[in-house]
């Protein structure tokens, strides 16, 4: 069976976590999104000076054979969106269409950027449970935003925003061919 | 419609090749013939119009832009157990629906339901017409419990009652008695308890969703209350997965009923555990142990340990009234643990016995290796045994077990090991095959209706007209001529 898994790292390679157990992020308030019905709602992210939903960060898809496809997503994006709305070619991602009902769109993190993601719920665990290649700093894709986090030089008066890096280690690619949106 | 379109293109001052192909390939299908596909390119056969066959023609598309792919169903409607195994209670579930008809609806693609392989066609007929040949046609048969009784009127198969309520043609005369107020499933997979909600579920749940009409009345006039759902090994062997677990929980109206017995020793294992096990186990126990509002009118439980040795009948011998069920113990732990028998045996009183022991795959035709141990076709990696030029993708192929994305990757792997072959010369595509053509004029000449995807658009909108006066997102049709009526 092939691997169905998409690695995150954040501009470096990434290591695969052996730790036993899940690890629970802190509740962070940045930009909610709900898969499905298309609520944003604006939180406040302790880490930027302002956000607006223009706002666009990269995010890198890293697959197993070290292929890398990045992308400018709009914060609030949930990550299935970003691969469906950019039509990125990834085999069989989000099959359940962002419904928790697969686990087609599970993506690896790495650990700084899986810290700041929100708390998971028993829906998600349950789907992500049954994703090939689990790891400590899993989650499914259809249920994360992008967003941004910043970092201020001294010298700088702009924040400088960090990319998101997510590996894929799957190693089929497709073009997704729905034209259906998300929202 | 389509062809208004096609005329704005042209006035149009960009033509998109996109519309431009779409449009043509409307018409081709229209016309029940290929129209403008290249007949150089490989033409591939797949048998058999479930996830397995159209995620395998979906890979091979976009891996070969001069590859035409023509997808066999037996039944007049595509799409297999997505449609008939699903719950219908488990809508989302069903969304790659959507992705399998962008595939039917691809240029390169096409669909030709009401075709029975095997007796309308055979697979030699199909190889001599394409490159390729894919079995993708799954499992339709069940494993049989072995026991005396089986085939008493209460008994079923989990697949035949899946089928009813999903509105399989094959099923349509059922007829579950569902007066008694015990039900015993055998077997503790997701299948199984999908079996058990449905049982349980309010009928004002299930009244909104796309279960079939004459099941929802049979379940609204149910005296159904108890469910036990019956394995051979113990907890920590449960097949079932914790979402369909946590609805059996959460079911209103309802309490978990379960033997603390079972439990021994459970507690002290979890630590051990990988997290997906663990949390499972944790959510039995806690439903174990808490079993819920006592006030609950309708109750279910697992009972671990036990296998059906027999299904015992009423005194006219006519009907099921009980079954009987042969204690076990542990030999081993883990997934690899075997049960082994203790000499006990203990009858539990019942009028509703659902044997939910796995889907069997059968040999569709004489010309195609079978391995009726395993009952899959013998492959390796997909590629039919000694069979050039014949693969095989999904549960034909591994056995009957995995959830759609299990189905996906699989097919995906059979789609690159064919397109590998065609690459590496196995397949000699130099040869001119005809295709589809070909076979849609042998099946006329046998008078066989085949029925393109667009007849099943056809289909499914009536369906969809007929839900909507019901409440629901659609109503089936029961029986295949009813079906080819609407086409």
């Amino acid at each position: 069976m092939s691997v169905c898994a998409l690695r995150v790292f954040l501009q470096r390679a990434a290591v695969m976590r052996k730790a036993a157990h899940q690890t629970f992020s802190q509740a962070r308030a940045f930009p909610q999104c709900v898969t499905g019905s298309y609520t944003h709602s604006r939180g406040i992210n302790t880490l930027t000076n302002s956000l607006r939903a223009e706002e666009k960060v990269t995010v890198h898809f890293l697959n197993r054979d070290g292929k890398r496809i990045s992308v400018k997503a709009l914060t609030g994006e949930s990550l299935l969106d970003v691969v469906v709305n950019h039509d990125l070619d990834i085999d069989g991602f989000g099959a359940c269409e962002g419904t928790l009902a697969c686990s087609t769109c599970h993506l690896i993190f790495e650990e700084a950027v899986y810290k700041k993601l929100g708390p998971i719920s028993d829906e998600e665990m349950d789907m992500l449970d049954l994703a090939y290649g689990l790891t400590d700093t899993s989650r499914l894709g259809c249920q994360q935003c992008s967003f941004t986090t910043t970092r201020t030089h001294n010298h700088d008066k702009h924040p400088q925003y960090k990319d998101a890096t997510i590996s894929m280690s799957k190693s089929k690619e497709r073009k997704r061919e729905t034209e259906k949106r998300i929202h | 419609m389509k062809m208004m379109r096609m005329i704005n293109l042209v006035r149009g001052s960009v033509m998109k090749i996109h519309g431009l192909s779409r449009a043509s390939r409307c018409l081709a299908a229209e016309g029940g013939v290929r129209g403008l596909s290249s007949s150089s390119g490989p033409r591939v056969c797949i048998v058999g119009g479930g996830p397995a066959g159209f995620y395998t023609a979906q890979q091979l598309l976009k891996a070969r832009q001069d590859a035409a792919v023509d997808v066999y169903e037996r039944l007049p409607v595509p799409f297999g157990l997505v449609r008939f195994g699903v719950a219908p209670d488990h809508p989302e579930v069903k969304n790659v629906i959507n992705t399998f008809t962008q595939t039917a609806q691809h240029e390169r693609c096409s669909f030709h339901g009401n075709v029975n392989v095997g007796k309308d066609v055979t697979i030699d007929e199909l190889r001599q017409a394409y490159h390729a040949v894919v079995l993708s046609y799954g499992a339709e048969g069940n494993r049989s419990m072995g026991i005396s009784g089986e085939d008493l009127p209460g008994v079923f198969s989990a697949k035949d009652f899946v089928g009813w309520y999903n509105g399989l043609p094959s099923n349509k005369e059922l007829r579950p008695d569902l007066s008694c107020e015990t039900a015993v499933i055998l077997g503790q997979g997701n299948v199984a308890l999908d079996v058990a909600r449905i049982l349980l579920a309010p009928v004002e749940m299930l009244k909104e969703t796309d279960i079939t009409q004459n099941a929802l009345e049979a379940l609204a006039g149910s005296k159904v209350r108890r469910v036990l759902i019956v394995g051979r090994r113990g907890p920590l062997q449960i097949a079932c997965t914790i979402k369909e677990l946590r609805e059996m929980v959460n079911l209103p109206n309802t309490r978990a009923d379960m033997l603390p017995a079972d439990f021994e020793g459970i507690a002290e294992a979890l630590k051990d555990l990988p997290r997906p096990r663990k949390r499972l186990t944790e959510l039995m126990m806690k439903a174990a142990k808490e079993g819920g509002d006592d006030k609950a009118e309708k109750c279910w439980g697992f009972r671990f340990f036990r296998s059906p040795v027999e299904v015992i009948a009423g005194a006219d011998g006519k009907r099921a009234t009980g079954i009987r069920l042969a204690l076990n113990k542990l030999e081993g732990s883990g997934e690899s643990a075997r049960a082994e028998v203790t000499g006990q045996l203990e009858d539990v009183d019942c009028g509703l016995i659902i044997s939910s022991i796995g889907y069997k795959s059968i040999p569709i035709d004489p010309a195609v290796p079978f391995d009726p141990r395993r009952a899959i076709v013998p492959n390796e990696m997909g590629r039919v045994q000694d069979t050039a030029g014949l693969y095989c993708s999904g549960w034909v192929k591994r056995g009957p077990t995995g959830v759609i994305a299990t189905t996906m990757n699989d097919s995906f792997d059979t789609a690159r090991v064919l397109i590998q072959d065609m690459e590496a010369g196995k397949l000699d595509l130099s040869v001119n095959k005809p295709g589809a053509q070909a076979i849609t004029a042998l099946l006329q000449t046998r008078g066989v209706r085949t029925v393109l995807f667009s007849q099943w658009e056809k289909i499914t909108a009536e369906e969809e007209k007929r839900g909507k006066s019901l409440g629901k997102p659609r109503e089936k049709p029961l029986d295949v001529d009813e079906m080819l009526k609407i086409a």
